[in-house]
């Protein structure tokens, strides 16, 4: 041992020079690369002379790995139209791939490098509500990228502080905590308890809920926060459990509600289940067994049925053979016709030209919806000097200041015969203060 | 081991400094955390009897992983942080002998036709469990195969780095590297969403005065309690396990008196390697398969070897059922919050350390 020891530092004494030289090269290199890239590159980008290139950033890993591939399967299916129809500023779009690994630091390492190193001009992502937070106040906000969240719901990314470089083509939480406590209160509970997982997203929509369920007169009897991937979740459910609540309110994402979703009906003691949109996965029910959950009721924000919404779904369906259960899918094909039209119209594919155009290509002017041919004819309105408005198959998309859609649709699901149907879809209108909702109060 | 005799030193030159009262005051405080332990587990058996039967199931897969981890640490002297990850690793392998399932190119799975799952009645259940024969011949097969897989990492990255005098941290962040490379293989071959050994709901058993649990759950008791006394066997009644022993206390002398350390260190990784395998198929059964499962449960496995004394397998044994247990009945009280369970559980492992630095065994070896 002493002997090896000695050797060791002798090896390092002797490798000093050496070792020296290497670290000033490795250092000279460091900082010579960045100054390359910033000075040689980036002009490049922003003289016109590149490709509008979106970035996406999508959990292919980890608690909301069931959403990745699909996600990034509806953007390629909006980048394939726009390109077909002769791309953006004369050149083909470029799709990135960035895994979140359902992780805010490793979302904000996928932001940096898709930004950094592969020179995306906008990012679509952020899908939980704490990785769009994490990369909006350390990436979007300080360098000025447009950030847009096919799916993060949180109402406390209403407030952030994002510099107006975030945007979301999904509805925030406040809407959809609002339905969830009127479909409780409509199936006749009195008592809650929320079993909801802990993150921005988790606190977000569960403060909406019981804000909702106690402003209508229901008492909520407990408010159990619960970690990502845990060998049990038995003391949480009997956090709930004891309170002997009528329903228990899950919002959480597929992969911790495939543990405690079995536990809690193998315990013997399970009351109604009303789950949230994380939670609106077929693989989630085929894998405990689909009679368990028969008359489950959920939650999700969805669009009202148009003919736009009916067109997306048909194409995904042509292309990828079936068309995905999981939600979104028309919110992330959206974000990708925005920020084209966008980038057609400020006639740049600068990130922040994109931002300062997006909000005049969504709200009034001439109709403009996705597709081909539907795209040629937008970008020719363009060209002719008109206003557009964009039309997407998530809903009618447009913004108030805070980069929020101001009306949308929550969708309300159920476990119906080995499928999940959707039972109705309610309209919602944020604009005028139209719902009770907690919009005054966001979480933290 | 040179920690534990210096501070039997300065502990020595206490007592004689200050005399009596000062011994006293130093016993009663080593004491002290086996009373509050042995009073709080009491207390939460009976007033928390459901949180604790489950504190007790999953701290025994903790103790099973722990008691691999300890090995390794006192015998092959490596801090090894891949443990988590290959003990699901090892989840994997026996999910795919039992079903021969891999993920496939697109959304689907390729299953090759050589499943355990396929032989005849394999799949029949025994008794109230949710699985036949085929998936406790797959779990064994997993313990087996994990056996290789640990001495080929041992032989290809912490052998040579200590054999080149590389200190304790730079072996410890090799094995991080390992269990990222683990991870990829994980997510690579069986991909990133969960997995279960059988689908659907489960029969669950009633026994008098305890709560319902459910039948796999007596499984996974009655596997690491055998697997327990059979390492305590082992370890304290052959050969093998004295000069195992003998190795962890001074690898020097244990040379130098005729022992093969080369030999034992294999040994070592050998028996690590099949408690720690079967440990990860018990967990599968009880929670499910995924690939970060086994990374985020290393901090409780690490912190049941820690209180126990690291190096000490009984005391690993020990220290991964109080933590289990601390980690379920605290938040079951509702004192805290259920997100706090590894927060509580790092603070009596704080407490504890305070109290006697070496661990509940560590300052008796």
């Amino acid at each position: 041992m002493a002997m090896a020891l000695r050797w060791g530092e002798g090896g390092r004494r002797d490798g000093r020079w050496l070792g020296g030289r290497v670290v000033r090269a490795v250092g000279a290199a460091a900082l010579v690369v960045p100054l390359l890239a910033g000075t040689v590159l980036q002009p490049a980008a922003a003289q016109g002379g590149e490709p509008l290139r979106i970035g996406t950033i999508f959990p292919f890993t980890g608690d909301l790995s069931d959403f990745g591939p699909n996600f990034y399967n509806a953007a390629e299916l909006a980048v394939s139209q726009i390109n077909e129809a002769g791309g953006v500023n004369g050149q083909p779009v470029e799709l990135l791939r960035g895994d979140s690994a359902t992780s805010p630091q490793q979302t904000v390492e996928e932001a940096r490098r898709l930004i950094d190193i592969e020179g995306a001009n906008a990012l679509i992502g952020g899908v939980a509500s704490g990785e769009a937070l994490q990369v909006v106040e350390s990436v979007a906000g300080p360098d000025g990228v447009l950030v847009i969240s096919p799916s993060a719901t949180s109402p406390a990314l209403t407030t952030v502080n994002d510099n107006d470089f975030f945007f979301r083509t999904t509805i925030s939480d406040a809407a959809q905590g609002v339905v969830m406590a009127d479909v409780a209160r409509e199936l006749g509970y009195q008592t809650a308890c929320v079993l909801y997982l802990n993150s921005a997203y988790g606190q977000g929509l569960t403060e909406a809920f019981v804000a909702g369920f106690t402003a209508q007169g229901g008492e909520v009897t407990n408010q159990v926060p619960h970690e990502q991937e845990q060998a049990s979740y038995a003391s949480e459910l009997a956090a709930c459990t004891e309170t002997e609540p009528d329903v228990l309110v899950g919002v959480s994402y597929p992969e911790s509600a495939g543990v405690y979703l079995r536990e809690l009906v193998e315990s013997g003691e399970a009351p109604a289940l009303l789950l949230s949109d994380g939670l609106r996965s077929e693989d989630l029910f085929e894998g405990l067994g689909w009679e368990s959950f028969e008359g489950t009721v959920g939650t999700s924000p969805g669009s009202e049925q148009s003919e736009t919404g009916s067109a997306f779904q048909a194409a995904m369906e042509e292309t990828y053979g079936e068309l995905p259960s999981v939600p979104y899918l028309a919110e992330v094909y959206d974000a990708v016709y925005l920020i084209a039209l966008a980038a057609e119209a400020a006639g740049s594919n600068d990130s922040t030209a994109i931002r300062d155009a997006l909000r005049d290509v969504a709200a009034d002017g001439t109709p403009a919806v996705p597709g081909s041919e539907e795209y040629t004819a937008a970008v020719e309105a363009i060209g002719a000097g008109e206003d557009i408005d964009y039309q997407g198959a998530s809903g009618s998309l447009d913004y108030d200041e805070n980069g929020d859609v101001a009306r949308g649709a929550i969708v309300v699901w159920a476990v119906e015969g080995g499928a999940i149907t959707v039972r109705e879809t309610r309209p919602l209108d944020l604009t005028a203060g139209a719902t009770a909702s907690p919009q005054a109060t966001p979480s933290a | 081991m040179a920690s534990v005799a210096d501070r039997n030193l300065v502990d020595r030159r206490d007592g004689a400094g200050s005399g009596l009262a000062a011994g006293t005051a130093r016993r009663l405080g080593e004491a002290a955390p086996w009373v509050v332990l042995g009073v709080l587990g009491v207390w939460s058996a009976v007033a928390l009897t459901e949180q604790f039967v489950v504190g007790i199931i999953v701290g025994s897969l903790y103790a099973l992983a722990a008691v691999g981890l300890t090995l390794i640490y006192g015998i092959a002297r490596v801090s090894h942080f891949a443990h988590g990850d290959v003990m699901m690793l090892s989840a994997y392998i026996g999910f795919f002998a039992f079903t021969g399932s891999v993920a496939g190119a697109g959304a689907s799975d390729v299953t090759l036709p050589l499943g355990l799952a396929s032989l005849p009645g394999a799949t029949e259940r025994i008794w109230l469990f949710s699985f036949g024969y085929g998936l406790v011949l797959a779990i064994l097969i997993a313990a087996v195969a994990a056996v290789p897989i640990l001495l080929a990492i041992d032989r290809a990255v912490y052998r040579p780095l200590l054999s080149r005098g590389a200190s304790t941290a730079i072996v410890a962040v090799s094995s991080l590297g390992v269990a990222i490379a683990v991870r990829g293989v994980m997510l690579l071959v069986w991909g990133p969403s969960g997995r279960r050994y059988s689908q659907g709901i489960r029969d669950t058993v009633e026994l008098p005065g305890l709560p319902r649990i459910v039948a796999d759950q007596l499984f996974i008791l009655a596997t690491a309690a055998i697997l327990a006394m059979a390492a305590y066997v082992l370890l304290y009644r052959t050969r093998l396990g004295t000069a195992m022993r003998a190795t962890a206390d001074n690898p020097d002398l244990a040379r130098a008196s005729g022992i093969d350390t080369g030999s034992v260190r294999r040994w070592t990784w050998a028996v690590a390697g099949f408690l720690t395998a079967v440990a990860g198929c018990l967990l599968a059964l009880q929670s499910q398969l995924s690939p970060e499962l086994g990374f985020v449960l290393l901090l409780p496995i690490f912190a049941s070897a820690i209180l126990g004394g690291i190096g000490s397998p009984h005391g690993a044994f020990i220290g991964g059922l109080v933590v289990g247990v601390i980690g379920e009945t605290t938040v079951g009280a509702g004192w805290i919050g259920p997100g706090y369970k590894l927060a509580v559980t790092f603070v009596v492992l704080i407490v504890v350390i305070l109290f006697r630095p070496g661990g509940l065994f560590g300052s008796r070896s």
